[in-house]
């Protein structure tokens, strides 16, 4: 596992952590089953507080990718590919909102954000 | 206990040099200022009694070295009790007392002189050490050591007092002493025995207020 | 696990009343301003000082009534207790062999060879790191299973405390159960090790926080003093500075979507301090 700790970032760290991981189950880096490294070493090791890594722990959890067993540690979930695609699927769409929300926030109508969702595929799918 | 007891005898050690120094120093001074004529065992014997009533003076001491660097806290994290702590220095007089002791004895032995009232006598003076480390011990305990010295010595002053001032009132209405001192010393368990009572009851008293003291120390 | 409650001690026109815990698996750190009453504290909660009212229980049991064996499951490195100066390590390595039962021997000694201390040369002879590591190396040779440690990287280089904190999040991780109580004013070094933050002033402990929240809720706006007047951010915690004023949040998400023009920053320790109780007194 291989996890970088931007601090100066706005990103809170347990989502930098959760992302780090997921991405790395994603890519098949974390295989089905593997055992995390405890809530513990993974703070001793990024250097940051056990509070951090546990909710990152829990977030992981709570989205399906991985299962705490009392007592012996966090491990990938097994047979979720689909279930991974799922929730990865889901974490995009929170985001996608999440950006919208902010642009409704700031005042912008239906039209505006259509508009601007245009124009950000365009450059996306160009530059690709 | 045992671990106070090593950690006092590790802090002699540490401290070997001073202490020895001014150990040997006495003795100089003392078989300087004996008397010509006088034998070698004699001479033996005076220095242990003397060392006897200096070194155990010299241990109590220690109590205010273990205070520099903050040294009673690192020893009251220790698991010990504030009793045990207390108690070592005790026993680290009653120790050195009990050990001069049989060295004297063993001298005044192997002058072929010896009878039981002199060995009676050895004992008497050998309670001479605790008794003035039961009012030192204290005293150690509460004030620091430039101030502790002044405080004993006060002490000392005070009880010398307390027994020449009576005695001095009892002589002038002309009770006869003489008779009280025959009858004292008809046989010498008496004053022994009186000494010896003094002894403990002042290592009682003393331990009494050492154990109140140190419950409330804090550096 | 220390429970802390009410821990009272007066001394002249000072108060300290405290009450907190540290619970297995945590690590918990103690900032403030010198005299704040940090290591009055610890002294108090260890016996050293005698508390005027208050309780304190570690693992259960009352602390200034503890057995021998469960005084070895305290390791303490404080700058106010150590052993006199002309002892050496030898010395210490038997007394404290004979006085605790879990006593490591080989991990005492071992410890001593890996950071060059010397065993036979007397601690007045010891730089201050070593006189540090020292004494962690008594703390974790007895079977600790907790630590409490007052400003223990006071004065060492970063080098120097980077070891130490390395040593630290190593005990951490030999044990669930272990925990540590921790001051210090050296806020870059708690950021890597603590969970939970007490900052206490003048005896109490006026503010509390994990580091967690702190990385994700906390946050520092700069404002220029115009800015600052009209922000409506005036009745927030806030200091004054040459250049402006830093006001504290626990918003810094929604305030950072609100007001996208705005400098808003992670709230660091010492800022957090600064704009509590870095205010002079009247």
């Amino acid at each position: 596992m291989h996890i970088i700790i931007n601090t100066s970032s706005m990103v809170p760290i347990y989502e930098q952590i959760v992302d780090a991981i997921a991405k790395e189950i994603m890519d098949g880096s974390l295989s089905a089953g593997s055992n995390l490294p405890s809530v513990r070493a993974l703070a001793n090791t990024l250097r940051i507080s056990s509070l951090t890594v546990k909710k990152a722990y829990d977030v992981l959890e709570s989205r399906g990718l991985v299962t705490t067993i009392h007592g012996k540690g966090s491990f990938v979930s097994m047979n979720n590919d689909g279930l991974i695609k799922e929730s990865l699927e889901h974490e995009a769409e929170e985001k996608i909102n999440d950006g919208l929300n902010r642009l409704v926030k700031l005042g912008y109508t239906k039209q505006q954000c259509d508009q601007l969702l245009h124009l950000l595929l365009e450059d996306l799918y160009d530059s690709n | 206990m045992k671990t106070m007891m090593l950690y006092n005898l590790t802090m002699l050690k540490r401290n070997a040099l001073s202490y020895g120094l001014s150990c040997i120093f006495v003795i100089v001074v003392l078989m300087l200022t004996v008397q010509n004529g006088a034998d070698i065992s004699d001479t033996l014997f005076g220095i242990t009694v003397f060392l006897l009533v200096y070194l155990s003076l010299l241990l109590v001491t220690t109590i205010s070295l273990d205070r520099y660097d903050h040294g009673l806290n690192q020893i009251f994290l220790l698991p010990l009790s504030r009793k045990d702590y207390v108690l070592s220095k005790y026993w680290m007089v009653y120790g050195s007392t009990i050990i001069l002791f049989l060295v004297a004895l063993s001298i005044l032995l192997f002058t072929g002189e010896s009878n039981v009232d002199q060995i009676m006598l050895l004992v008497a003076v050998s309670c001479i050490a605790p008794i003035l480390c039961a009012i030192q011990i204290p005293i150690y305990f509460k004030f620091d050591l430039s101030k502790a010295r002044f405080i004993a010595m006060a002490v000392y002053a005070v009880l010398f007092l307390l027994v020449f001032i009576p005695m001095k009132f009892l002589s002038s209405i002309e009770i006869d002493f003489d008779v009280i001192r025959s009858v004292v010393t008809t046989t010498p368990w008496i004053p022994l025995f009186m000494v010896l009572t003094i002894t403990v009851i002042f290592n009682l008293f003393s331990m009494g207020i050492s154990f109140k003291l140190i419950q409330t120390i804090q550096d | 696990m220390i429970q802390i409650n009410s821990l009272t001690k007066n001394y002249g026109s000072f108060h300290l009343n405290v009450s907190f815990d540290v619970c297995d698996g945590e690590v918990v750190a103690m900032i403030g301003r010198n005299g704040s009453g940090k290591t009055t504290t610890f002294k108090a909660l260890l016996g050293l000082t005698i508390a005027d009212g208050g309780q304190v229980h570690i693992n259960g049991k009352d602390a200034w009534h503890l057995c021998h064996e469960d005084k070895s499951s305290i390791g303490v490195v404080m700058g106010d207790a150590g052993f006199n100066k002309v002892m050496r390590l030898k010395d210490i390595e038997r007394i404290m062999a004979s006085a605790y039962p879990k006593w490591n021997r080989e991990h005492f000694l071992g410890f001593a060879t890996k950071y060059n201390l010397a065993m036979d040369k007397p601690l007045s002879t010891f730089s201050t790191g070593m006189n540090v590591l020292a004494k962690l190396d008594m703390a974790l040779s007895i079977g600790a299973t907790t630590l409490i440690l007052d400003e223990p990287t006071a004065g060492l280089d970063v080098v120097a405390r980077t070891k130490i904190l390395d040593i630290l999040r190593d005990f951490m991780a030999e044990g669930e159960n272990h925990s540590i109580l921790i001051s210090s004013h050296i806020s870059s070094d708690l950021a890597t090790l603590a969970d939970r933050i007490l900052l206490i002033d003048q005896g109490k402990i006026i503010f509390e926080t994990t580091m967690n929240a702190l990385d994700e809720s906390y946050g520092v706006i700069k404002f220029t003093d115009q800015d600052y007047a009209t922000s409506g951010f005036t009745n927030e915690p806030s200091l004054k500075t040459p250049w402006g004023t830093m006001v504290l949040t626990n918003d810094r998400e929604d305030i950072r979507t609100k007001h996208p023009d705005w400098i808003i920053e992670k709230t660091t320790l010492d800022q957090l301090m600064m704009i509590l109780v870095g205010k002079e007194e009247a």
